[in-house]
């Protein structure tokens, strides 16, 4: 599976607003046409925060970063970083596809990390 | 009338209600709270008043950046400057718009729905000089600001003295 798999955003088809996949209706326009984009991931590090508190599902982990990515396409996410080290506002990102934890009922969770380049 | 049931009553004189996607992420700006932006210019519509004529207000500080950028929204500080105008102790007791005398959300726990009752509170007391080591002195009108969410749906409430 590469990297860049599922990493897919749409398009309004009306008013051009780019969006995350999962929205049924345009965030800005509210039509419900899109046109599927398709993009490498690559994103800077808008802002991030450390979780000392983390939810049941990640408490293997002591700790982890969150951050904020903005694409380069300009379509922002929020998703774990694979590190909390040396993390810096702006720096260059990447989606890296990984076990993101074990949920509540045992199963392991798939989805993308951003890892700094 | 009121003062037929109660010798020192407070008005609630303004009210303004707005919402924004909880997405965070999703906004224009990570930094604005535009649910904020709009509601509190309905109520300070409503009251006939501005930024400047508060005497007092109650933020939601659920955590540290809200009541940073809630000074900015609310009309106290422009954008970017509300976290150096509490290090410089403009939101202080005394100071040109004290925030939170009564502690804000950490320090009487945050009982979700009941915050924002308490905010309303605190400014009654405050504006009836009730408010004890944490008096605002010379209160007259205050301004809360209450949210559902991290800001998808906010709630300003402005009280003054009749």
């Amino acid at each position: 599976m590469t990297e860049e798999y599922k990493i897919n955003w749409k398009k309004c088809n009306k008013c051009g607003y780019k969006q995350y996949n999962s929205h049924l209706r345009c965030i800005k326009c509210k039509n419900d046409s899109f046109t599927s984009l398709k993009t490498s991931g690559l994103g800077k590090l808008l802002t991030y925060t450390i979780l000392k508190a983390p939810p049941m599902e990640f408490r293997d982990n002591n700790y982890y970063a969150l951050g904020v990515i903005k694409f380069e396409n300009g379509v922002r996410s929020l998703g774990q970083l694979t590190t909390t080290d040396n993390l810096e506002v702006g720096m260059d990102v990447k989606p890296i596809y990984m076990k993101i934890c074990d949920n509540l009922d045992g199963n392991e969770i798939y989805g993308y990390k951003y890892k700094p380049t | 009338k009121a003062k037929k049931y109660i010798d020192d009553p407070v008005l609630i004189s303004g009210i303004g209600q707005a919402t924004d996607t909880h997405i965070v992420y999703e906004r224009e700006d990570i930094t604005v709270l535009n649910a904020l932006k709009l509601c509190s210019k309905q109520a300070y519509n409503m009251a006939h008043k501005n930024p400047e004529d508060m005497d007092v207000a109650e933020l939601h500080d659920a955590f540290e950046i809200l009541e940073a950028i809630e000074s900015e929204d609310i009309g106290f500080f422009p954008k970017g400057e509300g976290a150096k105008a509490a290090h410089e102790g403009l939101t202080q007791i005394g100071g040109k718009i004290p925030i939170n005398p009564s502690g804000g959300l950490k320090a009487r726990g945050h009982p979700l729905g009941a915050t924002g009752v308490a905010q309303v509170v605190e400014l009654a007391w405050q504006l009836r000089g009730e408010a004890g080591k944490r008096q605002v002195e010379g209160a007259e009108i205050g301004i809360t600001c209450n949210f559902g969410g991290f800001g998808n749906n906010i709630i300003s409430i402005i009280v003054e003295r009749m």
